[in-house]
């Protein structure tokens, strides 16, 4: 029973993603505002920041890869080791969250920049224009 | 043009999924993995091995441990990344008279209510003492710099919310100081990086290695735990993204009419 119940979340958990990525491509893609590309741009960034960490996920334990004491016995490494998640796709995802942010930053600067000089953000005239 | 649109969203539906499924090769399906990679494990042995201190950090945070010192040229290349998506925003804002940018004082009849503005004094002075707090003890505990200066990045975007921007340069965070800061821990984390080349050993190293002469950065001074060079880097990279922020917190508050004034000097030259 509870066999099922968790595949049934694991199967729930993937169909989010993926709709998530459908919702993010569509905006950036079809939706011609520019406040709102930034927006699905985010959480394009977001789901896949998501998707990578769970690569990271272990079946069984899944501690945080912190170890709790500063002077540690041989047998709590070996535990430790045994245990916790996958520290490397947190990694890289504190880099990509980071450059997300500032990549996200740099973008609404220049949305605001754009709105201010030519009146729009709509990207369909913003190209017409000519300052 | 309809047509279009309507093939080209469940082809992307499609490529989506592929790719999702080649990533998780291995992992798709019922539940993860039991077993991590091989490259996870070996860090996860590695970084706080007391007992062989050939490949250690010397830190129970294998995350910053990773961050700063197996991935550690990665990471230096990303805060270089971080400081120049602030001086592309600096360059987009930038004003011709630099000096309207000073003129900002709000009247006190728009101010909040007494409720609002104590709560948000005492809040301020929360977040900023807890993201100290996890900026100097990064290297033991769930934290660094990045996260560090990301909670930091709060307390700007509260203070103009709830009073104004005249408020944030009141209290001592102007956009010059910013600037300074966020350059000194670019400093800091390049002397940090450097100053191994200097006794023979290599770029970024943290602890000392059997074939380089470097003896290493100090694991702990008296009582203080600091693991070697990640207590510095998290203090350069806390520097580095809150003076970051700050200042993009500053620019994108500034009133439309210093900007409308700024424009039509232009205007009346071109």
């Amino acid at each position: 029973m509870t066999s099922i119940v968790s595949q049934a979340l694991w199967i729930y958990f993937y169909i989010t993603l993926i709709g998530l990525i459908a919702i993010a491509v569509y905006g950036i893609v079809v939706r011609p505002n520019l406040l709102k590309k930034i927006i699905a741009l985010s959480i394009l960034g977001d789901t896949a920041n998501t998707f990578i960490i769970f690569l990271g996920f272990r079946r069984g334990g899944a501690a945080v890869p912190i170890i709790p004491t500063i002077k540690p016995t041989l047998e709590e490494l070996l535990w430790f080791k045994e245990t916790a998640v996958d520290p490397l796709p947190q990694c890289l995802v504190i880099t990509a969250i980071v450059i997300n942010m500032s990549v996200t930053a740099f973008l609404i600067a220049l949305a605001i920049q754009l709105y201010r000089l030519y009146g729009t953000l709509d990207v369909r005239k913003a190209v017409r224009l000519r300052g | 043009m309809k047509g279009v649109k309507i093939l080209f969203i469940p082809l992307m539906g499609l490529v989506v999924i592929l790719i999702m499924l080649i990533l998780s090769y291995g992992t798709l399906g019922y539940s993860p993995a039991e077993y991590i990679r091989s490259l996870g494990e070996f860090l996860l042995r590695q970084s706080f091995n007391v007992f062989e201190k050939e490949w250690w950090v010397g830190s129970p945070e294998v995350i910053t441990a990773t961050l700063w010192d197996y991935r550690g040229l990665d990471t230096v290349y990303e805060t270089t990344v971080f400081y120049l998506a602030v001086i592309g925003c600096v360059s987009v804002f930038r004003l011709l008279q630099p000096k309207l940018a000073e003129i900002t004082k709000e009247k006190e009849e728009y101010a909040l209510t007494v409720i609002v503005r104590v709560a948000t004094k005492i809040v301020l002075a929360v977040i900023i003492l807890i993201s100290i707090n996890i900026a100097l003890h990064g290297h033991i505990t769930p934290g660094g710099g990045f996260q560090a200066g990301s909670a930091f990045a709060i307390a700007p975007l509260l203070a103009i919310a709830a009073f104004s921007r005249y408020f944030v340069e009141k209290m001592g965070l102007k956009i010059n100081l910013s600037h300074a800061l966020r350059s000194l821990g670019l400093i800091i984390i390049a002397l940090v990086a450097l100053l191994p080349l200097f006794y023979f050993g290599y770029l970024l190293q943290n602890q000392a290695k059997p074939w380089s002469p470097f003896p290493g950065y100090p694991i702990e001074v008296s009582f203080l735990e600091l693991s070697g060079s990640l207590f510095h880097f998290d203090i350069g990279e806390y520097l580095n993204v809150a003076m970051g922020f700050l200042a993009i917190f500053l620019l994108l508050s500034l009133p439309e009419r210093v900007f409308k004034k700024d424009m039509e000097v232009v205007k009346s030259e071109s």
